[in-house]
């Protein structure tokens, strides 16, 4: 495994994502990609909005029941990654930080992407790359990437619409955020993004102090993207504030599930490529 | 436990100060950036502000920094058992060289030095040849009684002592003071100085009696003390009569001692065997009178009593002119006076009155701060940098 301090300590995030995707790839041997054309894959339950040119109608005509053939897509699989750089994002610090954390991840998945001869692009607060191929392609989506710092506030909405938009045909959408936007507009994106047939996915990226809450005594937080200020017995609100979590958390899960949404929450202590591999591993 | 300045434990008082600061010090919140405050329950500013004791571990130490070291000042003193007994152990003597005669100054400034001495038993020693004089149960009476002393005979006596003489009186109002000295087998009295004096006497009779009177204190007449009057009753007083009536009993022992006194003046008794005067009123026969003298034929010249101002009185049968009556005013003068002890020689005090002075030092008593050499303040001093290293690290900690 790689320690997540040690992958914050090295700049070159193309050298990042190909250590993350080495370590990721050993035991996988197909790519967790699916796309719609090439070799076939598997079936699945037909779903409103699939198209019907993938509809198995042999099999419906023997067995009563719509099935849609799936895939495993070689080389028309464009993917967008939706990087959040909002300031609540820089949290606990500029190393550790939880957008380093989902640069890393942004950046080992277009790796890992572009490596298999697929598309990749990147959107962000004020960034928009398009979704292409190639080696020449990646390092300059990973040089824009490598240059992003999170600062003010981000729309995730608008930036998974963007992403969903651009995608040619249907592809693969993974956002990488805290989800403190918004709950039920970043929400309705995602929604809207599946029902246009891409695959979402959400890598929920928090970190052990979001979760854990270990402060004690008076304490005056200072929201990182409002500048708002709060002042409380840290240790007497610990109780409601881990409730609040955990019921903001398991509410994700709940609705991305039900959505078909793929849904990972990942902490920033764990390492990147077990994250990327878990991920992986439960869409292959 | 005692204190040996116990005045001290006002600085205790001081301990409301760190209770203060933490009440009144307005809680400094950390500042902490966070991604969101969403999750955060609803702040009470007011409840945030209010005033509380903050961080009350750090309190109890500053409070206890404090009271140590007022406990401290206050100079703390464990009276265990050992140490009572090292004190107990300890004597403390102070010795008086009396050879000079003057043991009375030396045993107060002995006293004095004694009473700033540290904690133990405390013991004066004299030595002295004890002269008559030289130390009295007053001079004993004035050491306190925890301090033991002890008496040592040394040195021969002195050769020559001086003391007071007794008083005499050369004129019914003019006393005159005296001084005697004993050298050896020499006795020298000499007159120190004169005063005025309350006449001792008065005299019922006609005035030619004033001349007898007069010859009688010109002989010197020992003063008597203070409250010793006699009235003498001469037969050819005017008054005599009615003055005879106010006679009662003998009451005070002094009157009972000056009249058998006067019964027993030989002097007196051969000058009245020759008188033929006689007190026929039939009174003197009876209580309270009482018979002094006879006259030739046995009957009664001379009786006494005492008047309702407390006065020996005493009445004569002879006339003012006489010789009688004139013994009789020396004699009732003498009687008021005590018996002078006889001129002495230079003498010491008695073996039993010195063991009956002497006595065994008591216990240590109470110790004074002035007179401690060691109490316990150090472990209380030590507790308060031990504390102050506590606090230190406390308020660099938090």
């Amino acid at each position: 495994m790689i320690d997540p301090a040690l992958v914050a300590r090295i700049s070159d995030l193309e050298l990042v994502a190909r250590i993350v995707v080495e370590g990721t790839l050993s035991g996988l041997h197909r790519s967790p990609f699916h796309g719609y054309d090439a070799e076939f894959s598997q079936y699945r339950r037909y779903r409103p909005g699939d198209d019907l040119k993938h509809l198995d109608w042999k099999l419906a005509a023997r067995t009563g029941r719509l099935y849609t053939k799936q895939f495993r897509e070689t080389t028309n699989l464009a993917a967008a990654l939706v990087v959040d750089d909002s300031a609540s994002m820089g949290f606990p610090d500029a190393r550790l930080s939880k957008f380093r954390y989902a640069a890393t991840s942004a950046a080992a998945l277009a790796y890992l992407i572009s490596s298999q001869g697929d598309a990749v692009g990147l959107v962000a607060r004020e960034v928009f790359v398009g979704a292409r191929t190639g080696r020449r392609h990646l390092q300059s989506l990973l040089a824009r990437l490598s240059r992003l710092a999170p600062a003010g506030a981000f729309r995730t909405d608008e930036a998974i619409a963007l992403a969903a938009d651009r995608l040619r045909g249907r592809g693969v959408l993974i956002v990488l955020s805290d989800l403190y936007d918004e709950e039920e507009r970043t929400f309705e994106a995602l929604r809207r993004a599946v029902r246009r047939g891409h695959e979402v996915a959400v890598l929920h990226i928090v970190s052990p102090q979001e979760v854990d809450f270990p402060y004690a005594r008076d304490v005056e937080f200072v929201d990182l993207e409002t500048g708002r200020r709060a002042a409380l017995d840290a240790g007497a609100a610990r109780r409601a504030y881990r409730d609040n979590v955990t019921a903001f958390l398991e509410r994700w899960r709940s609705r991305a599930g039900s959505e078909g949404i793929q849904y990972a929450l990942v902490t920033t202590d764990t390492p990147p490529d077990r994250a990327l591999r878990r991920f992986l591993l439960a869409r292959a | 436990m005692i204190w040996l300045v116990p005045i001290a434990w006002v600085g205790a008082a001081a301990v409301a100060s760190p209770i203060l600061i933490h009440l009144l010090a307005r809680p400094r919140a950390a500042q902490q950036p966070f991604p969101t405050l969403r999750f955060l329950p609803v702040v009470d500013e007011v409840a945030l502000r209010r005033r509380r004791v903050e961080e009350v571990p750090l309190l109890l130490v500053r409070c206890a920094i404090l009271v140590s070291a007022a406990a401290a000042v206050a100079g703390p003193l464990v009276l265990t058992a050992a140490r009572r007994a090292e004190w107990n152990a300890r004597l403390v003597r102070e010795t008086v060289d009396g050879s000079d005669g003057d043991i009375r100054t030396g045993l107060a400034r002995a006293a004095a030095r004694l009473d700033v001495a540290p904690p133990g038993r405390r013991e004066i020693v004299v030595r002295s040849a004890f002269p008559v004089g030289s130390i009295a149960d007053d001079d004993v009476a004035a050491v306190p009684r925890a301090i033991g002393l002890r008496f040592e005979r040394t040195g021969a006596l002195p050769a020559r002592r001086e003391a007071d003489a007794p008083a005499v009186l050369v004129s019914p109002d003019r006393l005159l003071r005296r001084r005697v000295t004993l050298d050896g087998p020499r006795t020298t009295v000499r007159d120190v100085d004169g005063a005025p004096a309350e006449t001792p006497i008065d005299i019922v009779a006609r005035a030619d009696a004033r001349a007898s009177l007069a010859a009688v204190f010109a002989e010197r007449v020992p003063a008597p003390p203070s409250g010793r009057r006699a009235r003498l009753l001469v037969a050819d007083a005017p008054t005599f009569a009615a003055d005879v009536r106010d006679a009662v009993s003998v009451r005070d022992a002094w009157i009972g001692a000056a009249i058998a006194t006067i019964a027993r003046d030989e002097e007196l008794l051969a000058v009245v065997a020759r008188a033929g005067e006689t007190l026929s009123d039939p009174a003197f026969a009876r209580q309270p009178w009482l018979p002094v003298a006879r006259n030739r034929d046995g009957r009664l010249l001379a009786a006494a009593a005492a008047d309702s101002g407390r006065r020996l009185i005493v009445a004569a049968a002879t006339p003012s002119s006489s010789f009688a009556t004139a013994v009789l005013m020396r004699s009732t003068l003498d009687a008021l006076a005590p018996p002078t002890r006889a001129a002495d020689d230079v003498v010491a005090i008695g073996d039993a009155q010195l063991h009956a002075w002497s006595r065994d030092p008591a216990g240590a008593a109470e110790p004074r701060r002035d007179t401690i050499d060691d109490d316990d303040r150090r472990v209380l001093w030590i507790a308060v940098i031990v504390l102050l290293g506590v606090e230190t690290w406390m308020r660099r900690e938090r």
